[in-house]
């Protein structure tokens, strides 16, 4: 802008170094910081990799999968790569790292909804929503970064305290591993684990929780707890229905009887036996037995092995063995039975030697003896062997031992030829013969009520038919006599003037009923004027100024014109807006 | 400093002007009826409604450009809905039309046996030929003793219209008109 050719007077340039580059560089070095601050931040929060290996995916899918531990997300699933077995998958989890304290070898990790299962809701409720990965910290393991996966929940979790005990079962029914164990109702513990062995049947882990562990005593009573128990009695039915978990999953009942209240607890790792019902378990069967032999000349061939042997409704035995048999030398054929007879339940007591009176039967002999001498009691008695079913004709056979009418005294039979060229292993490893316990003649209910039947239809017989048509034919007659009477007339009278009484009251009221029905109509002429009324302020007619209902319906319609026709505008007009409304060029 | 000044102006809306209906006395109008004031003695009677075509029924007011081709008018505007305002001018050109108390303003409760009467505008036009309007009214005789139940009239006006003011003369002049022929045929 100077054209002062005079350069003397130019100030002259100094360049001056500083360390500071100048304020413009603040603000790259700050975001600088930032980004480095956040970098270091992520990856301090990145989390811990661990690997699980899994059977399958089972719907999970690497970005999207969390992994849960009781309802808290605690990381997520990254990747899943195929094992190197090339059979199952392994999930790469990348675990939030306040959990890495859990992430020991008793740490558990399992697909949650993978197994939809009634008995864990949670696993229902996945299903839908798709699969998540539950997580259980371990404690007091070693630091694992590897782990195999569960395919559902454990019924146990890691850290739980508690007991296990072993349940022996003939018969599965409902019970599952996850099958709760209830004291009478109250969840006390687990099935765990469900092994089979050939011999010894169904084997069941129980896990009991702290600290109902006490409650397991060696008499403790098991049993499959039923969804429905019906009882009969007292003149009604009572339906009870289990918890709606044991329904589902079904459920293991447990109770301590009297005589084991006060017995130490058992140790970890006892035996008990699962009965299939409450009334098998008190029934419960145990101590030393013997063998008897039953010959029933009726059908008994479906009787079960295992069917009770009572007496009184007491089970003292079960059947062992049913085979088809003849009769040397006649050829007659018969049912042979084999059946356990239980020392402590035919003579309560012997076993024990607090209770007994006599010493207590410890040897087989003394067992034997002690089993036959109360079995020749009863059999002096009249008491004999008979086939039964409960419900009669339909239910299960028993064998019972009842008292039979006019039966002579009877004894044990011994007999040590071998019958149908079947032979025995003597009981408990004995060689002796084994008794026969008399039965009784027609040795069924089906036999019982043939000759009850027959007894019937003898008395039958006897009822005089012919009197019987005589006195009936005598008795119309007189019926015929009586309706032609003037008795019956005098009624028909009585009859009619009852009826003249009846419409005499019914005039009598009519006046009282008369301006009632008065008022009811006046009343209804009201209600319709309100109603037209009510009509006519709603359509506007004779509205007043005063009247707001259809003043606010105008004011509301009005409303939505004005928004309607800004819409319309705006349309018209989007750059309004910004610029204004325009007159149109 | 200018520019922002310009931006800023540009911003500015342009006016909005507002129109209203206005009655029309009947020696104004170009009557066809006679011109003496009716000598009507019947019972009372009130505008219970007025219905124009929902293409008028607008905030804004509508131009007809061309026959059938319609023009909305963004910075004029009614200051009332078109249907009440039809309806109080209508009123007020029958008030002028007909002996005083026959006529119960629109928004007074309706004496027992007063006559309503219901007017719908089916079709207005107002181009270049002129204004037109077809218009049909019902006389709810609410008592049921009165033998006016009705009539359709077709009217017209010649006018040159095409801007805001021109329709709202010509809703005037139509409505008026209407007016007189109701009043015709009461006088029947």
């Amino acid at each position: 802008m100077n054209d002062s050719p005079d350069s003397s007077s130019l100030p002259d340039a100094r360049s001056r170094r500083a360390w500071w580059p100048g304020l413009v560089w603040a603000v790259p070095l700050a975001a600088l910081i930032i980004v480095a601050y956040l970098g270091i931040q992520a990856l301090a929060k990145r989390g811990i990799l661990v690997t699980v290996t899994f059977d399958s995916a089972a719907g999970a899918s690497p970005g999207d999968t969390k992994v849960v531990y009781r309802g808290v997300d605690v990381g997520t699933v990254e990747a899943i790569v195929p094992n190197k077995d090339d059979r199952r998958l392994d999930f790469k989890l990348r675990i939030d790292p306040r959990a890495k304290d859990g992430l020991n070898t008793n740490a558990r990790f399992w697909l949650i909804g993978a197994a939809p299962n009634l008995s864990d809701l949670s696993s229902l409720k996945a299903a839908v929503e798709g699969v998540t990965v539950g997580f259980e910290p371990g404690t007091g393991g070693t630091p694992e970064r590897r782990f195999n996966g569960l395919e559902r929940a454990p019924i146990v979790l890691p850290g739980q305290r508690g007991t296990r005990f072993v349940l022996q079962a003939r018969t599965l029914s409902s019970v599952r591993e996850g099958s709760e164990v209830l004291f009478r109702g109250l969840p006390i513990g687990k099935v765990t684990d469900v092994k089979f062995d050939a011999e010894r049947g169904f084997s069941l882990q129980v896990f009991i929780f702290e600290p109902y562990e006490s409650l397991i005593k060696p008499d403790d009573l098991f049993w499959t707890s039923s969804p429905l128990q019906l009882t009969f009695g007292g003149g009604s039915i009572d339906a009870e229905l289990a918890p709606l978990s044991t329904v589902f999953a079904g459920g293991v009942d447990l109770d301590i009887p009297a005589e084991a209240r006060g017995e130490a607890r058992s140790p970890a790792g006892a035996q008990f036996v699962l009965y299939p019902s409450q009334i098998a378990a008190r029934q419960e069967l145990s101590g030393p037995k013997v063998r008897y032999d039953f010959d029933f000349s009726g059908a008994a061939g479906d009787l079960a092995q295992g069917a009770a042997v009572t007496l009184l409704g007491f089970r003292i035995g079960e059947v062992e063995n049913v085979r088809l048999a003849y009769q040397r030398g006649t050829g007659q054929p018969y049912t042979a039975v084999t059946a356990e007879l239980y020392l402590e339940r035919l003579v309560p007591g012997a076993g024990r030697p607090e209770a007994a009176a006599s010493p207590p039967a410890t040897t087989l002999k003394d067992v034997r003896a002690a089993m036959d001498g109360k079995l020749r009691a009863l059999l002096r008695l009249g008491y004999r062997a008979r086939l039964k079913q409960t419900p009669a004709l339909i239910g299960a056979r028993a064998i019972a031992l009842v008292p039979v009418q006019g039966a002579h005294p009877a004894d044990l039979v011994y007999d040590d030829t071998p019958r149908g060229g079947v032979t025995h292993g003597g009981a408990m490893g004995e060689s002796a013969a084994i008794g026969r316990i008399p039965t009784a003649q027609g040795s069924t209910d089906l036999d019982d009520i043939t000759s009850q039947t027959d007894r019937l239809l003898i008395k039958a017989n006897h009822i005089p038919i012919e009197q019987i048509g005589q006195d009936l034919g005598e008795i119309t007659s007189r019926l015929r006599r009586l309706s032609a009477s003037p008795e019956l007339a005098a009624d028909a009278t009585h009859l009619n003037s009852s009826l003249a009484d009846l419409s005499q009251m019914l005039a009598e009221a009519r006046p009282q009923i008369g301006p009632l029905l008065d008022k009811l109509n006046r009343t209804a002429g009201e209600l319709s004027q309100t109603v037209l009324a009510a009509r006519q302020l709603l359509s506007g007619q004779g509205a007043s100024q005063n009247e707001g209902l259809p003043e606010a319906i105008g004011q509301l319609s009005e409303a939505a014109r004005s928004l309607r026709s800004l819409a319309d505008y705006l349309q018209r007009h989007p750059e309004s807006l910004l610029r204004g409304k325009k007159p149109e060029p | 400093m200018l520019l922002m000044g310009v931006t800023l102006s540009a911003c500015r809306s342009a006016p909005t002007r507002l129109f209203s209906l206005q009655a029309i006395a009947p020696s104004a109008a170009p009557s066809h009826g006679p011109g003496a004031p009716n000598a009507y003695q019947g019972p009372a009677l009130r505008v219970d409604s007025v219905t124009v075509p929902p293409a008028f029924d607008r905030l804004e007011l509508v131009t007809e450009t061309r026959p059938a081709q319609l023009k909305i008018e963004d910075l004029d505007e009614w200051s009332a809905p078109l249907v009440d305002e039809a309806r109080q001018t209508l009123s007020a050109d029958l008030i002028a039309r007909l002996p005083a108390g026959r006529v119960i303003f629109p928004h007074l409760m309706k004496p027992e046996g007063t006559l309503g009467l219901s007017v719908d505008v089916l079709e207005f036009h107002a181009d270049d030929a002129g204004a037109s309007m077809l218009a049909s009214w019902s006389i709810d005789a609410a008592s049921g003793n009165h033998g006016a139940t009705g009539g359709t009239a077709t009217l017209r006006i010649p006018l040159s219209a095409g801007t805001s003011p021109a329709m709202v003369t010509a809703w005037n002049q139509l409505l008026a008109q209407l007016a007189d022929r109701i009043v015709d045929s009461l006088g029947r």
